[in-house]
């Protein structure tokens, strides 16, 4: 009962925050336009609602309902090679898919187009532009070709170019309502991942490169929209195996599964249990592993399920392993009076942790934890972080996100002039 | 509501509609910045959807129902113009050392940002429904109605809004918890 009446409250407190007072310039703008704003008039009873219809209006709905049936089942149709199929991806870029690479370019998205620039923080130049609003650019572990949305009122379609942006083609038919993550590749770059909602339920769903191909719907069940839903990862060689936390019974509690997209089978790697929160689930860049926290504790476990243990030392949200598998960003400290830090911890035990510094010159204050979405750069030098504009937060100022570069040698935090931009993904290159 | 204000506005009178913005534009604004979580958005949805008012008040039938009308047109403009596919959406928040000044501020902010992750995660339909139901008041009925859904759609949006709040927030209490060593 006090955790009901806490939640209302807090619930309360969290929608009254902020004041409601519309700008003048808001209204002024407002009147100004319907200054040359006509109003619409109403017409009580249109011509198409009449029961007697002349011949020529019969002609023309019927035309219309011809052209109806083909635009439909043209939609039904899965995509011909006429469509524009991809090309073979060049080699000469071509990465390793597992361990660290170079570093390629990094795209984003900005302003409904997709854009690239050469270094973290750096000018960007368009990528994939156009009138259409492109968004959540993805590249594909060898760096070759490129996923990203083009959305459109509540549903997005799924696009692949190759990495200079060149050969656009369109996947989905029809637009998905994705959950929030961009699309995530195959390690074979061949099908592409994400989850979305279909039938009122989020479901994951698989979507081959090929055009031809349809869209797949895994019947596995996400926990409820009620609980926080976890990005289904890929292992990073096997593109036949996916890691999803998931609810095998309704309102049951959650637990991790390794999905085999083959068969359908599923191979139990945290058993479900009243009391257990499994989150930030990542497999180790050699697949031989499994990270996940659970209830805000790291654990490792072998991907048969042998093995599980804690993490010594480390406690909170963890970020994915670098490339090379060695180092990973976790939270150190917070008990009593010590502030928690963020570090970047080898996790063989060689070397000391590097502990995250913000830049002097910056106002933005060094994150105690580290979210699941840093991303490193292929060459494991470096990772760029997401914090919230601090008036984001408070729904005082603009949602706002701000990017930080940390130096992953010495810790060094420095914010990136990108504030206009999001959903940054690395290239990587051959080395 | 002055309905006689809504019908001259709707007869095309031009000072009655800015009367009519002035009494609605704090309320829809409102709306809009809860459902959005983002208030310049919400400024521009709100512009967006007052004009659109302003067009379409020919079509309104019923004066008295006018701020019903307003809040469709208005949460139709959200989901038009709400930005899609935010990701890193972060855990963090950027927070200076003297706002949280002791644990119930600490708990606040950790709850309010758990709400926050939540709720930006949520669908617009989902959002919609919940703002309208817990901030301006509405019934179930009367959101259904409002949004032109079915009563049992909107309950169960409202349902599953609820259902992912509460997590995040037991989620909070149950972080906090661990911090300060207290069983879970």
């Amino acid at each position: 009962m006090n955790d009901k009446r806490d939640f209302n409250r807090a619930v309360d407190r969290w929608l009254d925050d902020g004041s409601d007072a519309t700008p003048p310039e808001v209204i002024n703008a407002v009147l100004l336009a319907v200054r040359s704003t006509p109003q619409e008039r109403r017409s009580w009873w249109p011509a198409w609602r009449t029961n007697r219809m002349t011949t020529y209006a019969k002609s023309i709905a019927a035309a219309a309902a011809v052209l109806l049936v083909v635009i439909v089942g043209y939609q039904l149709l899965p995509a011909g090679p006429g469509s524009g199929a991809p090309r073979p991806t060049q080699s000469i870029l071509s990465a390793p898919i597992v361990g660290a690479a170079a570093n390629g370019v990094i795209a984003l998205a900005k302003d409904g187009d997709i854009v690239v620039a050469d270094g973290p923080g750096g000018d960007t130049r368009p990528l994939v532009a156009g009138p259409a609003d492109d968004s959540s650019p993805v590249f594909s572990p060898a760096g070759t070709r490129l996923a990203f949305v083009r959305g459109a009122g509540q549903g997005s379609f799924l696009m692949v170019a190759d990495a200079d942006g060149t050969n656009v083609v369109q996947l989905t038919r029809e637009p998905l309502e994705i959950f929030g993550w961009p699309w995530s590749f195959a390690p074979d770059g061949r099908s592409l991942m994400t989850v979305a909602r279909i039938d009122g339920a989020y479901r994951v769903v698989v979507r081959p490169v090929d055009p031809a191909a349809a869209l797949a719907v895994l019947d596995i069940r996400l926990p409820d929209a009620g609980q926080d839903i976890e990005e289904p990862r890929f292992h990073p060689t096997n593109p036949q195996e996916i890691l999803v936390v998931a609810q095998l019974v309704p309102d049951g509690p959650r637990g991790l599964y390794v999905y085999d997209l083959a068969t359908g089978g599923i191979r139990t790697i945290v058993e479900p249990a009243d009391g257990r929160y499994v989150r930030d689930v990542a497999w180790l860049p050699n697949g031989e592993h499994i990270t996940y926290s659970l209830n805000l504790d790291p654990h490792v476990v072998a991907t048969d399920g042998s093995g599980a243990g804690a993490f010594d030392a480390l406690r909170g949200r963890v970020s994915p392993f670098s490339n090379d598998g060695t180092r990973i960003v976790a939270e150190r400290g917070g008990e009593g009076d010590a502030a928690p830090q963020s570090v970047i911890v080898p996790i063989n035990g060689d070397g000391a942790p590097v502990v995250l510094a913000c830049s002097p010159v910056t106002d933005i204050e060094c994150p105690s934890a580290p979210p699941p979405g840093w991303i490193w750069s292929p060459d494991d030098s470096m990772l760029i972080g997401t914090v919230y504009d601090e008036t984001s937060s408070t729904g005082e100022g603009p949602l706002t996100e701000i990017y930080l570069l940390v130096d992953a040698h010495t810790g060094q935090v420095t914010e990136l002039d990108w504030r206009d931009a999001g959903t940054p993904t690395w290239q990587r290159v051959a080395p | 509501m002055d309905s006689d204000v809504v019908e001259r506005a709707r007869a095309g009178d031009q000072e009655a509609f800015a009367d009519l913005v002035h009494q609605v534009s704090d309320t829809l604004l409102g709306v809009a910045r809860r459902i959005l979580r983002d208030p310049t958005l919400a400024e521009d949805v709100l512009q967006n959807a007052l004009v659109t008012i302003w067009r379409k008040l020919p079509h309104l039938r019923d004066a008295d129902r006018f701020e019903g009308w307003a809040f469709r047109i208005l949460v139709h403009a959200c989901y038009a113009d709400a930005p899609r596919n935010r990701r890193w959406a972060s855990a963090i928040r950027v927070l200076h050392a003297d706002v949280a000044s002791d644990v119930d501020d600490i708990q606040k902010i950790s709850d309010r940002d758990e709400l926050e992750r939540a709720f930006r995660r949520l669908p617009l339909d989902q959002r919609a429904v919940f703002v309208l139901h817990h901030h301006v008041g509405l019934p179930l009925v009367a959101v259904a109605e409002t949004l032109g859904i079915p009563d049992g759609t909107a309950r169960s949006r409202l349902h599953y809004a609820t259902r992912a709040l509460r997590a995040a927030f037991e989620q909070a209490r149950a972080a906090q918890d661990l911090r300060e060593g207290r069983p879970a």
